[in-house]
């Protein structure tokens, strides 16, 4: 039998062949095992948000916090004598704003090529519309034939006056905070006086602006897989650093944890190399060891000196250390444990992003908070490509630097 | 029939389950060792079937329905025996030890009297490889170019999987000759 006729011996008999009805019953077997399996699989993936929307939102509330805390500073740091909306300086000495004891012994103000000549003292008669002047227009100029807040031409030297080697030279003092802090006069702080740099404070204290904060965590958590939350909690430790922005009730957190992680996974989750698993796999359950490096961003929404309240969020970069699972095989003699280490398979590096609320409890510089938080995953990760976030709490214990 | 499916009725789906359930049977059991892993692959097949009939292109002449809708079914469940063969492959590779083979008895009829579904157990009998190489080329008419491509494999190792599947059934067909 050559080639050709063993192939037709083959190909004739399928052709002939006439297919057998379905057998009873193989229809309501089907549907129960594979169409309603399939059609509740479809209804809760799209209840489930999409992984692509998980990350838009996280992205978009990151923004949002990060925009916040930079509008924020920049009220902080460019201070409340800049802007026409500060009372004390649109308003020259008002009653509501809080006058420097040193404010009658102020200096003259300067003004480019003035060199002093010419007068502006803040306590002379009208000194408010002289300072919203001032402080309004970029350059302002004394008269010397041009008319009064006419810049200087570009590369024009003028007369008796000395070029500013830098823009702080060249800027009006207007307002002691405008001066050098070298320069100010010596003064004790004020209800309400803000200074950002913290030079008031007495040496070797430290101060309740530009905290620095380090500690150490621990806590525990539970594994997350497309919202089933594993029953067997795993640990994290690490390092915690945190920074206060400002004078304001926003902080910038970061730190280097170690995490351990335990998770049982669906055959439908579960895609080795992008395939789907075997349905003689069955009770698929991981566990995983990786360190995190979240930088979030703290709000403390009730501030006081003893206690806080916060919320936080954040995202954090995740390495996979190990990782390896434990499942039954079924060979046709009964399903049968097999453990596997799948260390280094699959990507390994992704991003979760936080979100936690917690208390924080302070003893002179020491204290101590519990932050429970939960991780979304905004991406795949590992040899079964999950979907791997998790729940759980943190205690810290901080020290003030 | 096929309209009451594309809107998702239960009863016309299972009219068409019933009505071409042999004949999706029938070319999967030529791509897997036994007649239970023919049936999971045609099950998983009318999934398939049934989640891609809106994009089934009816034809205007009526009479050709039932042949086009039948070459339509039969490439899924082609593809679906293949995605299975891969899965089984990579599967294979990651998990110590080779997937069992179940032995299948080969009947003692004669050979030029042998009904397809004798034929079938000696093709069940071969490799993964070697059946899926054979069925496409010999059954269902693919080139060694278009094996290539399906199985993700070279044009050369067609060939030769083709020629070791044929030398394979000679040896049992002469066996069952004896």
């Amino acid at each position: 039998m050559n080639d050709e006729e063993l192939d037709k011996l083959f190909r004739d008999a399928a052709s002939r062949f006439q297919p057998p009805d379905a057998p009873e019953g193989a229809w309501d077997e089907f549907y129960k095992t594979k169409m309603l399996p399939a059609e509740k699989n479809t209804k809760t993936r799209r209840f489930f948000i999409p992984r692509r929307s998980w990350q838009l939102a996280a992205a978009c509330l990151l923004l949002v916090v990060t925009g916040l805390v930079w509008m924020l500073q920049q009220r902080t740091v460019s201070g409340p004598g800049e802007g026409p909306s500060n009372t004390e300086t649109t308003l020259g000495r008002s009653e509501k704003a809080p006058v420097p004891s040193g404010a009658d012994q102020l200096p003259p103000a300067k003004a480019p090529g003035n060199n002093g000549n010419e007068d502006r003292s803040l306590n002379t008669g009208q000194p408010g519309m002289a300072t919203i002047l001032f402080e309004h227009k970029e350059q302002p100029l004394a008269n010397k034939g041009r008319t009064f807040f006419d810049g200087p031409q570009k590369g024009e030297i003028q007369p008796g006056h000395q070029p500013a080697d830098t823009a702080k030279q060249q800027r009006p003092y207007f307002s002691l905070r405008d001066k050098p802090a070298d320069e100010r006069p010596s003064r004790p702080a004020l209800p309400g006086y803000y200074n950002p740099s913290g030079t008031d404070a007495a040496p070797g204290r430290r101060t309740a602006l530009g905290q620095w904060q380090v500690g150490l965590l621990a806590g525990s958590n539970l594994g997350m897989v497309r919202g089933d939350i594993s029953k067997k909690p795993g640990l994290n430790a690490g390092l915690l650093v945190q920074k206060k922005l400002g004078g304001t009730r926003f902080s910038l957190e970061s730190g280097v944890i170690y995490e351990s992680m335990t998770y049982a996974v669906n055959n439908e989750d579960f895609n080795p190399n992008g395939s789907p698993v075997s349905s003689k796999v069955s009770n698929i359950e991981g566990s995983c060891t990786m360190i995190d490096v979240p930088v979030n961003v703290r709000y403390d929404v009730v501030a006081s000196r003893k206690n806080k309240a916060f919320i936080s969020t954040g995202v954090s970069p995740t390495v996979i250390v190990k990782q390896s699972y434990i499942y039954d095989f079924d060979r046709g003699e009964g399903p049968v444990p097999v453990t596997r280490d799948v260390s280094g398979r699959g990507k390994s590096v992704y991003a979760v992003a936080n979100l936690s609320v917690g208390y924080e409890q302070k003893w002179e510089h020491v204290s101590v908070q519990i932050a429970p938080y939960v991780k979304i995953p905004m991406g795949e990760i590992g040899y079964g490509n999950l979907s791997l976030g998790g729940v759980g709490t943190q205690i810290s214990i901080k020290k003030d630097l | 029939m096929v309209g009451g499916c594309k809107l998702g009725i239960p009863s016309w789906q299972k009219r068409l389950y019933e009505r071409y359930f042999g004949f999706a049977l029938s070319v999967c059991l030529r791509y897997t060792a036994s007649k239970e892993e023919a049936l999971e692959i045609t099950n998983d097949g009318f999934v398939r079937v049934f989640r891609g009939i809106a994009h089934f292109q009816e034809p205007d002449d009526p009479e050709l329905l039932s042949r086009i809708f039948m070459g339509w079914l039969k490439k899924i469940m082609i593809h679906t025996s293949i995605n299975h063969y891969q899965s089984a492959k990579r599967k294979a590779d990651r998990i110590n030890g080779n997937p069992e083979q179940l032995e299948v008895e080969a009947s003692g009829s004669p050979v030029d009297d042998m009904a397809y579904l004798d034929l079938v157990k000696l093709i069940q009998q071969l490799s993964p490889a070697y059946r899926a190489t054979f069925s496409l080329f010999a059954i269902e008419g693919f080139s060694h170019e278009e094996i290539a491509k399906t199985l993700g494999i070279s044009v050369g190792t067609s060939k030769s999987n083709l020629m070791k599947a044929r030398k394979n059934l000679r040896e049992m067909l002469e066996q069952l000759n004896e």
